[in-house]
């Protein structure tokens, strides 16, 4: 790694610690001056919680070239940890889990449909992860899968156009999820999500914390 | 310990820096200790928050500094030098989980279905604070354990006039009504005691009248009616209650004071209990009264009367004559058993 990398990685870091937006725009100075290739190795060297904040804060309308460019297993990874951004049931105000995840799936796979190749590996990365499909599934738990209509095109950006893109990629990750939807309990699905995420992000911490919550 | 030093902070932080002054912990203890409350906060960030957001960690940390204190102060029983014995052989996991004992015992009486993790953030404790801990414990706890004694009150004292309808969650409840339904209970049980019945209404009115003269006469009554309750519900009913009793007398009075003796039997026993449940009755057991009411003192409840008045409507209604109705019959009695008098 050059140290120019080094540098450019840790000013996105620093700034996407205040917001991902910004760290996502300076990512896209980078490649606008230096090319796609630079902007890829600063990724690379960012944290996968930098990156997951950077993501979180573009959506399907404005997507971030970042989710583009980078590689299937890194989008996989980022998703794993994307929950813990989730707020709290206090604090959350009008975003749900449920919109976030719409939202980073949509920019994954609604924005850049022309290289079909990628995005099924895409899909295959989220879905090996131990925790992928019930990530795949938690946007679509209340949908009604009856009311699909096979022969129209679907409303651009609509849970439905999500749903059979993911089915044209891959069929069976897309019958896996409608299993899991339709069987899963949202809050219970959240739980597991968000308990997965913050376990990778804290990560081992003393054993002798083990029995903290056990009443003296 | 010096005596200049700052002493306004979180009885753990002052344990510690008084411990660590005097030797008693060493730097190698104190590393260890402060690693320790590291991985705690982490571990609070990610069992009830979030370990990224900022604001989440933050509480955490609060939180951790907050049981802590709280757990020392119970095992020390705010002795410094037992507190800072404890810290030396103990660890601050120790004072956490004495702590935590507490904490649980909120979640408890909180029941399974609360939030534990909006609960914990009444623990929380900065390292320039202080309040007494201890006491905000015991008046979480205190207050849950009240709600709970409410709730229990208002299941006891529920009764059928009132226009609270005893599916509504009794979450909604305020103090004031399930004083009121109280308030019902002391006077029916003196109706009993005189052998009167809901629609002896002038012998009701002739109660009434007699105690707005003679005060003494009430008062006994009163007092007698009272006592029963402690026989019949126990003692942790009766001693919340018993702060209720002179101003439910009060409002005997003030009732009293108010109704017009000159009216009929059925007009003074409508307006007492109204009166006494704050306008709150429920129309349906009020029909007898209502129904015995003279013509002119009928338009004094206007509202009693559309109520009875559509529900009697469609409970008299011929089965023939529904299909010449203009509107949807079922939708309307659906709303009319439904509405209730919005006072």
């Amino acid at each position: 790694m050059s140290q120019e990398v080094a540098i450019l990685a840790e000013k996105v870091v620093a700034i996407t610690r205040e917001s991902g937006r910004n760290g996502g725009d300076i990512l896209e100075d980078i490649a606008s001056a230096e090319g796609d290739q630079k902007m890829i190795a600063v990724i690379s060297e960012l944290d996968i919680m930098s990156v997951a904040k950077i993501l979180r804060d573009f959506d399907a309308t404005i997507p971030s070239i970042a989710a583009w460019l980078m590689d299937p297993e890194t989008i996989g990874e980022m998703l794993d940890v994307e929950p813990s951004y989730w707020e709290n049931e206090l604090e959350k105000g009008g975003v749900t889990a449920q919109d976030s995840v719409k939202s980073m799936l949509s920019q994954i796979f609604l924005t850049r449909t022309d290289d079909e190749e990628r995005q099924a590996e895409i899909l295959d990365a989220i879905n090996h992860s131990e925790t992928g499909l019930l990530y795949l599934s938690l946007p679509f738990i209340g949908f009604d899968f009856e009311s699909i209509d096979f022969e129209e095109e679907p409303v651009s950006g609509s849970d439905e156009e999500l749903l059979l893109m993911i089915k044209s990629l891959r069929e069976p990750i897309y019958k896996a999820i409608v299993a899991t939807s339709k069987n899963g309990d949202l809050e219970n699905i959240e739980a597991i999500l968000k308990s997965q995420a913050n376990n990778i992000r804290v990560g081992e911490i003393s054993s002798d914390t083990d029995d903290m919550f056990e009443p003296l | 310990m010096n005596i200049d030093k700052v002493r306004t902070r979180p009885f753990l932080l002052l344990m510690i820096s008084d411990a660590v002054d005097s030797g008693l912990i060493t730097p190698e203890q104190m590393s260890k200790m402060e690693s320790l409350l590291v991985d705690m906060s982490l571990k609070i960030a990610k069992s009830f928050f979030s370990p990224v957001i900022s604001h989440d960690l933050k509480k955490s940390c609060s939180i951790v500094l907050g049981v802590t204190t709280l757990g020392l102060l119970k095992l020390s029983e705010g002795d410094t030098l037992k507190a800072q014995k404890i810290l030396q052989e103990d660890t601050v996991l120790t004072c956490f989980r004495k702590g935590w004992e507490n904490v649980d015992a909120l979640f408890k009486a909180h029941g399974p279905d609360a939030n534990r993790a909006i609960l914990l953030t009444n623990y929380q404790y900065s390292d320039n604070e202080h309040k007494d801990i201890v006491s905000i414990h015991a008046s979480l706890i205190a207050t849950q354990q009240d709600v709970k004694l409410l709730k229990q009150i208002a299941n006891r004292f529920k009764n059928p006039l009132s226009g609270i309808g005893s599916d509504m969650d009794l979450l909604e409840l305020d103090e004031a009504t399930i004083q009121a339904d109280v308030q019902l209970w002391i006077f029916e049980t003196i109706m009993k005691r005189h052998d009167l019945g809901h629609k002896q209404y002038d012998e009701i009115k002739a109660l009434l009248s007699s105690y707005n003269d003679k005060t003494e006469m009430f008062n006994d009554d009163f007092s007698d009616a009272t006592e029963t309750i402690q026989k019949k519900y126990g003692a942790t009913i009766s001693k919340r209650i018993e702060d209720w009793l002179p101003s439910i007398k009060e409002n005997f009075h003030k009732a009293f004071a108010l109704l017009a003796f000159e009216n009929s039997g059925p007009e003074i026993y409508i307006s007492f209990f109204e009166q006494v449940l704050r306008g709150n009755i429920n129309p349906t057991h009020f029909v007898h009264a209502y129904e015995s009411l003279l013509e002119p003192e009928r338009q004094l409840y206007p509202d009693l009367k559309m109520q009875i008045e559509s529900e009697a409507d469609f409970k008299d209604l011929p089965g023939e004559e529904e299909a010449d109705l203009p509107f949807d019959t079922d939708l309307i009695s659906d709303f009319g058993d439904n509405t209730v008098i919005d006072y």
